[in-house]
């Protein structure tokens, strides 16, 4: 009697959770079978078929392999180093830019925003080739240092805080100024502090993209202990000749946890910080 | 407002529908939203729902619409019990607060929809295809003739073409309406349909809705916040607080005689003063150890509060004085003047008359004196406490008081 | 007006430009590092992008020579750079419309009902979360030819198996398959948040209207309203598309015999395993241009359509 006329029918209803249940169980496949097969023995990951309970856990076995036969715990440090470092300096240098471009009027303004909408065109990839030559030229290839230069500039972080601080009430910035503050301290102390929503967003947005990133760390690293996640990924498994499955997804295990464990811990976050960047890029 | 009634009057004529509610109730978990609402608009009656914001208003206004659906009780158009068919099929019109014109329409294709969603068949709509069927180009020219001939009447056939993103807020406001009246409703409902418009667009608008009902004979359910809108426009004003339907009548009784202590606050501008007396032996009002209401059934002890509207409060001299007051300020606002005073407790009141009467009034000691058939009488729980004895005696034993 | 002064030289303190003078100084301290970085991270290396193109510049060779546009009539003429297009064309045209079509599916049907609705978002978004380069291995795994769980599973439904990376006929269809579920859970929440802005006043109008069926409301209010997110996520998800290479390098490493060969595989094999850094540039060049391409063709032309004013 009380049913909106929107809700579904009870067809309607279990249909929807039949339909999303075997798209959830096809997205979550994957996991599953990494998380399975990472307890298993090598002869049972050959022989077991289908099975997903191993009859012999290979636990420790397949993770200490997974953590020692390259120094895994050094990689993940490196990829949260790597990801720290970049988000830092990008929200460090685009801010203040953003501000200026968002509130200031100043002579080049017009040709900063239209260098700024030139960089959300042009990938990294596509300079790659000639700050490769650069980097090596300055002795930047193998150094962690060399994985983050070229992201500190992020012109989508400009873009991004601009929109957002040029919606920001202007009196917010006069009453800065009435108090005293200069423009450095009106960024610290009245702008960031108000962008904290698109700050935390291109956040999550910059280090889920770092942390996945496999071009850039593949063209300048080439030493194990500097490697990034992804990179981990591919070093164990050329060190790893054989099929040793178990091991090789105890590894893709370690290296995917810290960035899925976050995210279930701040799902709303994550998935708003991805819309928000998804939609405004 | 000049020549709509004319213009109005091309359109053909409407079945209105008498619309009955009947112990209607709602509650969201805890919340009770509406709490058994009976009412009946009879055929062709223009009925506001008052009430303070969150009183309920709209949500009723949506289970008329069948856009909410009442947890108990029963809605009736024209006889037939509604109470669980959905919106599409009660054929009630309604215009939205936001109007909800369909931004990627352009004025004439919004007015057209409901005709279209109503006339043709679902095999007649398909894209592309539905348009070769037999009937449909027929139809639609039909649905043509009608959405041209509603935008004449509303006197907005210049803007068909456009969508509504070029439009003002009146110019969408009137395709709103359009969009309603191109139905021919039976039953036509409007949800604060003003209160996206600017003050002296308000007041136009006011009128010409009070003629396009007139024009369509519609029966009509119109919700606002606005007392004003409500006293100025409807037949019968009903209101709500707090889910409960207070009182349902005519604008005039609303105000002058009240049923409830809500009622008496929520109408009237300013809103009335209130103050707080006891009963004594001999059924008088007391405050301040003076009486100043009498011939009350009530209990002895019992606490009543007396209200008075500002127009009825008089500042004069200490000698016909009924009680002491302070003057604070007088305010002039035009053809108005208000005089803010204080009740020797420190309550505020306010009184309203004609500038002149305040001209030269200070601040200071004044007298409040009023007829004392002016009074509206409230028990502790609300309801109205009407005097043993007609007016005329009381004005006249006022005196000896 | 006040953009006309900022047009004239500086002056010396006059008491009306004094504001665009403060304004000045300041904006240089708070966009000069950033016009720094720009200089130093986008605009040299472009033009030196652009200027190699026009080279025969190796690594590790002495002498570099001014070609002209040679090197873009060769890449224009190279088998693999050309098979590479094709192969990238033909990745994006099956991942775009299969995860902007899942994502939108997905999406509405979570917002259909109330059950499950937190559980099901986070699953379909888990594969944005995740890293990539892992999950591709996962995958290798998942289609391994004989001890992979899919074939397996198709021969408990009496299935032939499929070489899914082995053979040249199946290695882009799998990874496609791949670049979907990586895609439909990101659509997926663009278009959860495109559905969450539609007013809801709209469908009470439209049900006021007489639109009865879920097909009614979903013609009438849901796919127009939806017009700017969807353009947005066709848009995105090419994008995304185009520049597929993790799983390309994890997986396949463009093969079997060159069948998984695409853009970003072969600018990276060109430029840092064959160290031509001209081909090189030259192709990245071009790459550049069909993402532009892409860009342009979501502002100029589509936006038209779905901007409704």
């Amino acid at each position: 009697m009380s049913a909106s006329p929107h809700t579904l029918t009870p067809v309607g209803r279990s249909l929807r959770l039949l339909v999303l249940g075997i798209g959830a169980a096809v997205m979550l496949f994957p996991y599953v079978w990494m998380i399975a097969t990472s307890f298993k023995p090598q002869a049972e990951v050959f022989s077991s078929g289908l099975s997903l309970i191993p009859e012999h856990s290979s636990i420790l076995a397949n993770y200490g392999k997974a953590l020692g036969r390259i120094p895994m715990g050094r990689v993940l440090l490196n990829g949260v180093v790597v990801c720290l470092a970049i988000v830092v300096f990008q929200i460090a240098f685009a801010l203040p830019a953003a501000y200026a471009l968002a509130k200031l009027r100043f002579r080049g303004r017009d040709l900063m925003f239209g260098l700024v909408i030139l960089g959300l065109l042009i990938p990294i990839h596509a300079v790659s080739i000639p700050m490769f030559a650069a980097f090596r030229a300055l002795g930047l290839i193998n150094t962690l240092a060399g994985l983050v230069v070229p992201f500190t500039l992020s012109v989508f972080a400009v873009f991004l805080f601009r929109q957002f601080i040029k919606a920001m009430p202007d009196d917010l910035i006069h009453a800065g100024r009435m108090d005293g503050l200069s423009e450095g301290a009106i960024v610290r102390r009245i702008v960031l502090p108000n962008a904290w929503p698109a700050a935390t967003a291109f956040a999550i947005f910059s280090v889920v993209t770092h942390w996945n990133d496999l071009y850039w760390p593949s063209i300048v690293i080439s030493k194990t202990e500097l490697a990034t996640p992804p990179l981990g990924v591919l070093f164990f498994r050329a060190a790893e000749a054989g099929d040793d499955y178990g091991a090789l997804m105890a590894a893709t295990v370690i290296v995917t946890a810290p960035l899925v464990v976050f995210f279930l811990f701040a799902q709303k976050a994550f998935i708003e910080g991805i819309t928000m960047t998804g939609l405004k890029g | 407002m000049s020549g709509l009634p004319e213009s109005f009057a091309a359109i053909e004529g409407v079945e209105p529908a008498r619309l009955e509610l009947d112990g209607v109730s709602k509650s969201y978990g805890e919340t009770t939203v509406l709490d058994r609402v009976s009412l009946t608009v009879a055929r062709g009656e223009f009925v506001a729902l008052v009430g303070p914001s969150g009183c309920g208003k709209s949500t009723l206004l949506k289970m008329v619409a069948g856009l909410e659906f009442p947890d108990a009780g029963h809605v009736r158009i024209a006889g037939t019990d509604v109470t669980d068919v959905r919106a599409a099929d009660r054929d009630v019109a309604m215009v939205l607060q936001s109007y909800a014109l369909y931004p990627h329409l352009t004025a004439r294709q919004n007015l057209a929809l409901p005709l279209v969603m109503r006339r043709l068949t679902g095999r007649q709509r398909l894209p592309f295809v539905g348009r070769f069927l037999p009937g449909t180009r027929a139809q639609l020219a039909a649905i043509g003739a009608d959405v041209e001939k509603a935008g004449r009447a509303l006197k907005i056939d210049h803007l068909l073409d456009r969508k509504p993103a070029a439009m003002s807020g009146g110019q969408r406001q009137r395709v709103a309406l359009g969009r309603a009246m191109v139905r021919d409703p039976r039953l036509f409902l409007m949800d604060e349909p003003l209160s996206n418009l600017d003050a002296s667009l308000r007041v136009h608008t006011r009128a010409e809705i009070v003629d396009l009902h007139k024009a369509l004979g519609a029966t009509t359910v119109y919700v606002t916040h606005d007392q004003e809108e409500a006293l100025g426009m409807a037949d019968r004003v009903a209101i709500l607080h707090r889910g409960r339907l207070l009182q349902v009548a005519s604008p005039e009784i609303v105000y002058r005689d009240p049923s409830r202590i809500e009622v008496a606050s929520f109408i009237g501008s300013p809103s009335i003063g209130l103050i707080e007396a006891v009963i004594d032996d001999r059924g008088r009002a007391i405050v301040f150890d003076r009486p100043i209401a009498e011939g009350f059934a009530a209990q002895a002890g019992a606490t009543v509060r007396v209200g008075i509207r500002p127009e009825h409060l008089r500042i004069g001299g200490h000698d016909d004085a009924i009680l002491p007051a302070r003057l604070d300020r007088t305010e002039f606002l035009g053809a108005d003047a208000l005089a803010h005073l204080r009740l020797p407790d420190g309550a505020p009141i306010v009184a309203k008359a004609t500038p002149e009467i305040y001209r030269g009034f200070v601040p200071g000691p004044v007298g409040l004196a009023w007829n004392a058939a002016d009074l509206l009488v409230f028990d502790a729980a609300g309801d109205r406490l009407r005097p043993r004895f007609d007016a005329a005696t009381v004005t006249a034993e006022r005196a000896h008081v | 007006m006040s953009d006309h002064a900022l047009a004239l030289p500086a002056l010396p303190a006059v008491a009306p430009r004094r504001r665009v003078d403060h304004d000045d100084r300041a904006a240089l301290s708070l966009v000069g590092p950033i016009a720094v970085l720009m200089l130093l991270l986008l605009l040299a290396p472009t033009a030196a992008m652009i200027a190699l193109s026009l080279t025969d510049a190796e690594l590790g060779a002495s002498t570099i020579t001014f070609v002209g546009l040679d090197a873009y009539r060769d890449v224009l003429g190279d088998r693999t750079f050309l098979i590479s297009a094709k192969n990238t064309a033909l990745y994006v045209a099956i991942v775009t419309p299969a995860s902007v079509g899942l994502g939108l599916g997905f999406a509405l049907l979570i917002e259909a009902g109330t059950e499950l609705r937190g559980f099901f978002r986070s699953a379909y978004f888990l594969p944005v979360v995740s890293l990539i380069t892992a999950m591709a291995t996962v995958w290798q795994y998942l289609m391994h030819p004989a001890i992979g769980p899919i074939n397996l599973l198709l021969h408990v439904v009496g299935l032939p198996s499929i070489n899914w990376l082995g053979s040249s006929d199946n290695v882009l269809g799998s990874l496609a398959l791949i670049g979907i579920w990586q895609q439909t859970g990101f659509d997926m929440v663009l278009f959860l948040a495109g559905l969450g802005a539609i007013d809801r006043t709209l469908y009470d109008a439209a049900e006021i209207d007489g639109a009865r069926s879920a097909v009614d409301r979903f013609r009438l209010v849901t796919w127009p309203m939806l017009g700017p997110t969807l353009l947005f996520v066709v848009t995105i998800t090419m994008i995304n598309a185009v520049k597929v290479f993790e799983t390309v390098m994890t997986l396949t490493q463009g093969g079997p015999a060159k069948a998984s060969e695409v853009l970003l595989w072969t600018i990276y094999q060109e430029g840092f395993v064959f160290l031509h850094l001209g081909t090189a540039s030259a192709m990245a060049v071009i790459f550049v241009a069909v993402l532009l391409v892409l860009i342009v063709f979501q502002t100029r032309v589509m936006d038209r359509r779905v901007h409704y004013g």
